[in-house]
């Protein structure tokens, strides 16, 4: 078992490399997810790891542990009042605010293996088919490059495909390929999957008219979550929109958001700038 | 408490449905192939149907396609669960009057997300 004096010292790197916030009592946890990293690099525990990271002030090998630490959870149209939102409330508010032909920019912020842009390219389709859509360029962006290459690839297992799809929507945007089922091309194309975290500035990528960051910043302390918000909204249009997960706040920690009524829909407020 | 019929020829399936379903508020009835699902469909037309494909005596196929030409056939909203999983097949079970399409083996989560998406729960 880890020593508390190691996992305080995960804790550190891992609040001060992702802004993961590891309470205490998660030592056992932490233990056990390590126990297959810790066999990958030859170590008989995860204590052994976390000394020989140390010893050899491996930053690769830290960026190892702490991507076995993120919560990889996530499936298609996750929380379906959240998607009624968007496509009812968030899209049509913005797009009326839109150029009759705009190109809507939207990022998915912690994206894990895909499920959330894709839902969001489904969507944008399936708005388009009722002639209410726009042409939507889709930036889907995670810090595990573990996670992102499955995302990338765009195969998903006959259990992920089944989650949060309805029988009409998988046949209509994915094929089977023996036991897997693949996005469509169309469905992949709308979707750009590139490496950022969220601790850093997210400079060149912005403005977008929607950020998703769902389930993302419930990891973090207040400290991090408000920083990582004011970055967000630094990249938002001075109307765009926020979606966070299920029962997720902004405005607790900073006035750059106000609510909008609907559950972790926000709105950037115009006047706000950032503290220089 | 809205009331499902599960019809499967496998005992053990049935009993993990029933399991699953109570625990979402159903009130279940079984049948062991669609003969037996369509005699107790003209009983009692159940709210929601959980149809395997390949069964003796009637196929789900069979079953669904003659119970949406009954009276108050086209009431039951009907899921298929079933090992079959070509594209063609799908498509050929919503054609036949499926509202929704489950690949077996499944699990509490799928059972759950899928009765969500045929607006069951
Ligand atoms: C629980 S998943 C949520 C996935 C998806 N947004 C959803 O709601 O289903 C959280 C994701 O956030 C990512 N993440 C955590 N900290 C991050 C950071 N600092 N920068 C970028 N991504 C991060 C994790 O790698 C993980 O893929």
């Amino acid at each position: 078992m880890l020593t508390e004096a190691q996992f305080a010292l995960i804790a550190r790197q891992a609040k001060r490399r992702v802004g993961l916030a590891l309470k205490p009592d998660r030592l056992a946890v932490v233990d056990a997810r390590l126990a297959p990293l810790a066999r990958r690099e030859g170590c008989a525990c995860a204590g052994e790891l976390v000394q020989a990271t140390q010893e050899r002030s491996d930053d690769l090998l830290w960026d190892a542990i702490v991507d076995a630490l993120v919560d990889p959870s996530t499936h298609f149209f996750r929380d379906r009042a959240a998607w009624r939102a968007l496509a009812e409330r968030a899209i049509p508010d913005i797009l009326r605010g839109r150029a009759p032909n705009a190109r809507l920019r939207i990022w998915s912020a912690g994206c894990a293996t895909g499920q959330e842009p894709f839902s969001l390219a489904i969507l944008m389709d399936e708005l388009r088919e009722e002639g209410q859509g726009a042409t939507t360029e889709i930036v889907a962006t995670d810090v595990s490059a573990r996670l992102l290459d499955k995302a990338t690839a765009g195969i998903f297992s006959q259990f992920e495909v089944q989650r949060g799809l309805s029988v009409r929507r998988m046949i209509a945007r994915f094929e089977r390929i023996g036991e897997m089922w693949r996005v469509m091309d169309r469905v992949r194309a709308a979707v750009r999957f590139e490496a950022h975290n969220l601790m850093s500035e997210p400079a060149a990528m912005g403005p977008f008219d929607l950020i998703l960051c769902r389930n993302v910043l419930c990891g973090m302390d207040d400290e991090d979550r408000k920083a990582t918000l004011e970055r967000l909204a630094g990249a938002l249009a001075e109307d765009g929109m926020l979606m966070l997960g299920a029962g997720e706040h902004a405005v607790d920690v900073t006035d750059a958001f106000s609510r909008t009524g609907e559950d972790g829909l926000f709105l950037r407020n115009a006047y706000w700038r950032r503290a220089a | 408490m809205k009331s499902c019929l599960v019809v499967d020829d496998s005992r053990v399936i049935r009993k993990v449905a029933r399991r699953i379903l109570e625990d979402l508020d159903f009130e279940i009835e079984e049948a062991a192939d669609g003969l037996e699902a369509l005699q107790a469909c003209r009983k009692a037309m159940p709210d929601a149907i959980l149809l395997d494909w390949q069964m003796p005596v009637m196929s789900g196929i069979d079953f669904l396609r003659t119970l949406r030409n009954e009276q108050g056939g086209e009431r039951p909203v009907v899921v298929f669960c079933t090992t079959e999983n070509d594209v063609e097949r799908i498509s050929e079970a919503i054609k036949a009057g499926a509202d929704e399409y489950i690949m077996k083996p499944f699990d509490g989560d799928i059972l759950h997300s899928k009765f969500a998406e045929a607006g069951l729960i």
